[in-house]
């Protein structure tokens, strides 16, 4: 699994991904950590089949006693499905993952690790030196779900939006926008089902400051790359699933 | 290799992993207790014959009240089983777990090969490899605390076969009741017989997956 380190500056943005190693016909996965002085934080850690190769890459930056908390923007597998083993590795630790989600997600094991549920209208989490604020971004895709930003860094942690479905080995940033938006488009037509909270989300977003936009699969957005992002998805029209049924059975 | 359950004829894995037997067998306790109730039936039906019968069937009268004692104890053995057989089951699915975690444990800690942090993995690793094997002898008693309490039905179900014979004995002095009373007998003797073919299963199925 590749690690890039995408911030350092007292604390560190780490992002894992591009794993050669992962099993055949699941999708590839961003995950992040955010080490900070004594305290780390996972930000959707994953599946179980990728979970050895996360394990021993977050290994090298800290010891697994050090994961103070895990974030689960939504209740998807490639999101938290190894959770059930994170319970031995990091018994401590505090799961930050929307309150909705709760009695789902405990079903992939959540023995030791302590559900801290974000309500609706976010929060935040405050480490040695970053703060990181839980962003409400319901209904893109989940109906309880959460983006991260950390307003020193300037970095948002955008989830499944800005996701792109892409070949194995992909660069880890977005290098042509334009030639990008193809790998964009059937993901977030398909998968995003409101167009209301869609443009609502951009709204808020658009108040941010953001230097690195930072989706779950797929490259990353730097700088103009961030705008272009917000100005293409506010155009979209999503939840074309819809429209798609409609055409076939009755 | 498949075997076929005799009832349902339907092909079922000889040997399965031990937290799908144990529920496995849970389920097919319900048919038990369905069986047992047939018994207790049974009973109240063979003391309604008695009574009628008066004197003629004065000693039939206590085999009656043994027959519905006998359904009544394999109502609540089942039930006993039937809870047994689903923690064990638990206990079983946690044990899988732990060797689950183990394995990508030490998978995590081959990839970081000499890295400083690698001891702190082998540790873990140790660490959940006690709490299986915790969990594999916690499974074997609670497994050998099922066989027991199966093996406490197929006793009661012998118990019926010399009931069913010493009805049918009694029967005979009951005149025009006899025929009444053979049907009782009857009826217990073929309920028990079927008991004893799914504890018999049940008992290799836990045997199967202990191995």
């Amino acid at each position: 699994m590749k690690e890039t380190i995408i911030y350092d500056e007292g604390y560190q943005w780490i992002m894992f991904g591009r794993d050669p190693e992962k099993p055949e016909g699941i999708i590839d996965t961003n995950q992040f950590m955010i080490k900070d002085g004594s305290r780390s934080v996972l930000l959707d850690p994953g599946g179980v089949e990728i979970f050895s190769s996360m394990l021993a890459c977050v290994t090298r930056h800290a010891d697994p006693s050090e994961i103070t908390d895990i974030f689960a923007s939504h209740q998807d597998p490639d999101i938290i499905s190894s959770l059930g083993l994170w319970d031995k590795a990091t018994p401590h630790a505090k799961l930050h993952a929307p309150w909705l989600w709760e009695g789902f997600i405990r079903h992939f094991g959540c023995n030791n690790i302590q559900y801290c549920g974000i309500a609706d209208e976010g929060g935040e989490i405050e480490l040695s030196h970053a703060r990181l604020q839980f962003i409400p971004a319901h209904y893109l895709h989940s109906s309880g779900n959460f983006n991260i930003y950390d307003p020193k860094a300037k970095i948002l942690m955008s989830g499944d939006i800005g996701a792109a479905l892409e070949p194995e080995g992909a660069p880890m940033f977005v290098e042509d926008f334009d030639e990008h938006v193809q790998k964009m488009t059937l993901f977030h037509q398909r998968w995003m089902p409101s167009n209301r909270a869609k443009n609502d989300w951009v709204r808020r977003v658009r108040k941010l400051d953001i230097d690195i936009m930072a989706p779950q699969h797929g490259r990353l957005f730097k700088g103009d790359d961030v705008k272009r992002f917000l100005d293409w998805f506010e155009a979209l029209e999503v939840g074309t699933g819809l429209k798609d049924s409609a055409r076939s059975y009755a | 290799m498949v075997h076929v359950c005799q009832k349902s004829m339907k092909p079922y894995p000889q040997e399965q992993a031990f937290f799908v037997s144990s529920s496995v067998v849970a389920g097919r306790l319900l048919t038990v207790m369905q069986i047992a109730k047939e018994i207790s039936l049974a009973a109240k039906n063979a003391k309604a014959i008695a009574e009628r019968a008066g004197e003629k069937a004065n000693s039939f009268k206590p085999i009656t009240d043994f027959i519905d004692e006998m359904g009544r104890e394999t109502i609540k053995l089942v039930e006993e089983i039937n809870d047994q057989a689903l923690s064990v089951s638990r206990s079983a699915v946690e044990e899988l777990r732990c060797s689950d975690a183990c394995d990508r444990f030490a998978q995590a800690a081959e990839l970081l090969g000499d890295h400083k942090r690698a001891n702190s993995l082998h540790e873990q690793v140790e660490h959940i490899k006690q709490d299986a094997q915790s969990q594999q002898k916690e499974v074997r008693k609670q497994a050998n605390v099922l066989l027991d309490l199966l093996d406490r039905i197929w006793s009661c179900m012998r118990a019926s076969g010399v009931i069913s014979t010493r009805s049918r004995v009694e029967a005979v002095s009951a005149d025009e009741y006899q025929d009444s009373l053979n049907v009782v007998a009857e009826t217990i003797e073929k309920a028990s017989e079927r008991i004893k073919a799914i504890i018999r299963d049940c008992e290799r199925t836990i045997h199967l997956s202990l191995k």
